[in-house]
Order: C-alpha cells, then structure tokens, then sequence
C-alpha cells in the first residue's frame, strides 16, 4: 500500500514537472537568428517551428502559397476593406465571431484595424505564424499571442 | 539581257542589305539585353547582401511581411529601378524562369511596374458567391482593387496586358466613334508598352488623325521617361529620339511575342 502510494507522489510529481517544464519553456526557441529579447520584445508565447527565410512571408504560409504574397496596394500594411476584400477573393469568409482554433483558418493582426501588418494559420490544434523574413513560430493555442505596442499589434480580423 | 542581270544584281544587293540591317538591329538588341542582365545580375549580389545586411543588423524591418517597408530606402533596388527601359525584359524573364516566388522576385516585380509607371491588374475569378459574401460584408465589387499579390501573379498580369497590347492599339485607331482626343487619351493609357507600335507608325509615315510623335512625347512625359513636356518639346527631335531608344523599346515587344 506504502509502495503504491509512493510510486503515486512520484507520477503526480513527473507529471507537475512536465508541465511546469512546459510552462516556464513556451519560449524554449532553437537556433534562433536574433537574442531571445528580440522575440520577447513581440510576443509572449512562441517556440520555433522552422528556419528563417525570405522564400515566403506570413501570408503566403497563412494561405499555404508558400510565396512572399503581399497584395501589390497594400504597401507597409492593408486597410480592413483591403484585407477583407483580398481574402473573399482567395475563397475565404470573413467572420463577425471572435476568432477559435475549430472554426478559423487565418487571423489578421496589426497595430490598428486598418494597418494590418502580420497574418497567423489557424487549425484545430495551433496558431502557427511566419515573422516576416525570420523564422516560423507556433504559438500554441494563442490567438492572441503578440503584445499590443508590438508592430504586429492585436488581432483584427479572421476569416474561415 | 543586261538590264535583267542589273535588276537581279540590285535585287540581291537590296536583300543582302535587308538581312544585314536586321542582322544589326537583332545583336545590337542582343547586346544591350545581355549588358543589362549582366548589371541587373550585379545588383541582385547587392540587393540579397542588403537584405541578409537588414537581417543581420537587427533591423526591425525583418520583422515585416511587406516587400514595400523592406525596401525603403535601399539603394540597390533604387539602382535596379534606374536602369530603365532596356531591364524590364531581362527582369521578367528572370520572373518568368525562376522556380519561386519570393522576395526577390517580388523585388522584380516592384522594379518594373515603378520603371514602367503603371500598375498592371491581375483578371480576377468572380463567381456569385464572392460577389454576396462582399456585399454581405458592406462591400461592393467597385471596392475590389487588388492587382496583383505574388511575382507569379505579377508575371501573369504583365504578360496578360503585353500581350493585349498591340490589339487594343489597333482597335483605338480604327474605332470611328472615338475623336481625336479620346484616341490620344486612351493610348496614352497603354502606357511605354505602346511605343515600339507607335515607333513602327511614325517610320510608316502612316496618314492618320493621331499626331504620333506629339503622343509619344506625351506618354514619355506621363510614365517619367521625359521631366518636363514644354521644357522638352523645344529639343525633342523624334528621328533621334528613336534613333537612340529603337533597340532599349523594342525589347519590349519581346514580351508580347
């Protein structure tokens, strides 16, 4: 009875430090091109899902193009009505609803509605989102992962 | 007898010379094509050296999605843009061969529509249910003014509008319900594309209501090629003006081709 109970302290013990581990390491990042503080200075959660690069860009790995994809009027960031149009076009919906890992396929973000400046995939199990021509990050299941006062700002729109 | 041989002798000079001048036109075209990809291939070193520079330096322009915010202000891409004219073939070709579709060609891209002056329109897909989701949303199809958003995209919008080109020309000058005016003001809409066609009227000598050299002036001043039209006009001499740029604007036609 002694040994079982120990042997249960021990699991629930493993099981505290894994998701601790978990918890302090959402940032854990792997061969990162800049210092940590430079991410940090972004986002709050992130971990590293592929190197960087300047074959494609956040829309391009949000659509799944693969390209730099940069609508040509846009210029430094899209305008709500830009957006919005650009992903009817590309045969998506714009949602009035808050954005969910079940029904979203892509979040808009930028530092005000009509300066939209960064995009994330959505799918059922993640928020993943390419930097720029940095490295990809998975943020979990953050739809919200970026900090306000950050060039990618808040999130402004989803489309499903 | 001896007349015959004298028409069959001037008969065959005068295609010898024919072949010749082609001859000349093609490789001197050849060589302003090849001199061109050869800077263009030395600006790209520096464009991708700038860009791993921006990287590399921490600069927060690596964070941006926007071709548009990672160029500002970079002087290799200005270079690119002031090569003009005769690098807009080459840098096309190089979109058009190129497996990708990433920054650099975007670069491309961007380089030619600011030589050109003129955006050029990706054909879009409209189906019903684009149309309702966009009204659904308080948007009409008129608020739509996307272009175009990837190289390959530009690629397929430039070669669309090239190739429409010399039609659309033809059908302006032939439309009887159009003046003059309208004529002048709608092929000036055709942009530094038309020239080689307009060019190719002005050494026909053709009888038409057009004042062709007056137009191409226009469109070399409105496109950037040319500051000031009144400035101009007083030293504009047409014959040495073609005489200069044939070969730079001819490369254009090759698109078309």
């Amino acid at each position: 009875m002694r040994r079982m109970s120990k042997l249960f302290s021990i699991s629930i013990i493993t099981v505290f430090l894994f998701l601790a581990t978990f918890m302090i390491d959402n940032k854990k990042v792997e061969a990162l091109y800049y210092p940590d503080s430079y991410y940090d200075a972004v986002s709050w959660i992130y971990q590293y899902q592929a190197p960087y690069t300047w074959s494609y860009n956040c829309l391009g790995w949000a659509t799944g193009s693969m390209t730099f994809e940069w609508p040509s009027n846009w210029g430094n960031g899209g305008t709500k009505q830009q957006v919005d149009s650009y992903m009817i076009f590309k045969g998506y919906k714009v949602s009035n609803l808050s954005p969910s890992l079940k029904s979203t396929r892509i979040i808009s973000y930028g530092p005000s509605v009509n300066n939209i400046t960064h995009f994330s995939k959505v799918t059922p199990t993640a928020v993943t989102a390419k930097w720029g021509s940095l490295e990809r990050f998975t943020h979990f299941i953050s739809i919200d992962p970026y900090y306000a006062n950050s060039d990618y700002g808040l999130s402004r729109g989803n489309y499903f | 007898m001896n007349q015959k041989i004298k028409r069959f002798g001037f008969g065959i000079i005068s295609v010898c010379a024919t072949i010749l001048i082609v001859t000349l036109l093609l490789h001197n075209q050849q060589d302003i094509y090849a001199k061109t990809l050869n800077k263009i291939d030395a600006i790209t070193l520096e464009i991708n050296s700038n860009i791993n520079k921006m990287i590399s330096s921490r600069d927060v322009k690596s964070f941006s999605s926007s071709p548009y915010t990672i160029v500002e202000g970079n002087q290799s891409y200005k270079d690119l843009v002031s090569l003009g004219v005769p690098a807009i073939k080459p840098l096309y070709d190089k979109i058009n061969q190129s497996k990708h579709s990433g920054l650099l060609e975007y670069i491309y891209a961007m380089a030619i529509e600011e030589i050109m002056s003129q955006n050029y329109i990706l054909q879009l897909d409209v189906d019903e249910e684009k149309i309702n989701e966009l009204q659904k949303n308080g948007y009409s199809l008129r608020d739509v003014e996307y272009s175009w958003a990837t190289a390959k995209e530009f690629e397929q919008a430039f070669s669309d509008f090239m190739k429409e080109l010399p039609k659309k020309y033809e059908d302006i000058k032939n439309d009887s319900t159009l003046n003059v005016e309208k004529k002048t003001f709608k092929v000036t809409e055709l942009g530094l594309g038309v020239i080689p066609y307009l060019i190719q009227d002005i050494q026909n000598d053709l009888n038409s209501s057009l004042d062709y050299e007056n137009l191409l002036m226009e469109i070399l001043v409105e496109r950037n090629q040319m500051k000031d039209l009144s400035e101009k006009s007083k030293n504009f001499v047409v014959d040495d003006w073609i005489k200069q740029n044939y070969e730079e604007y001819n490369l254009l036609k090759m698109i078309a081709e």
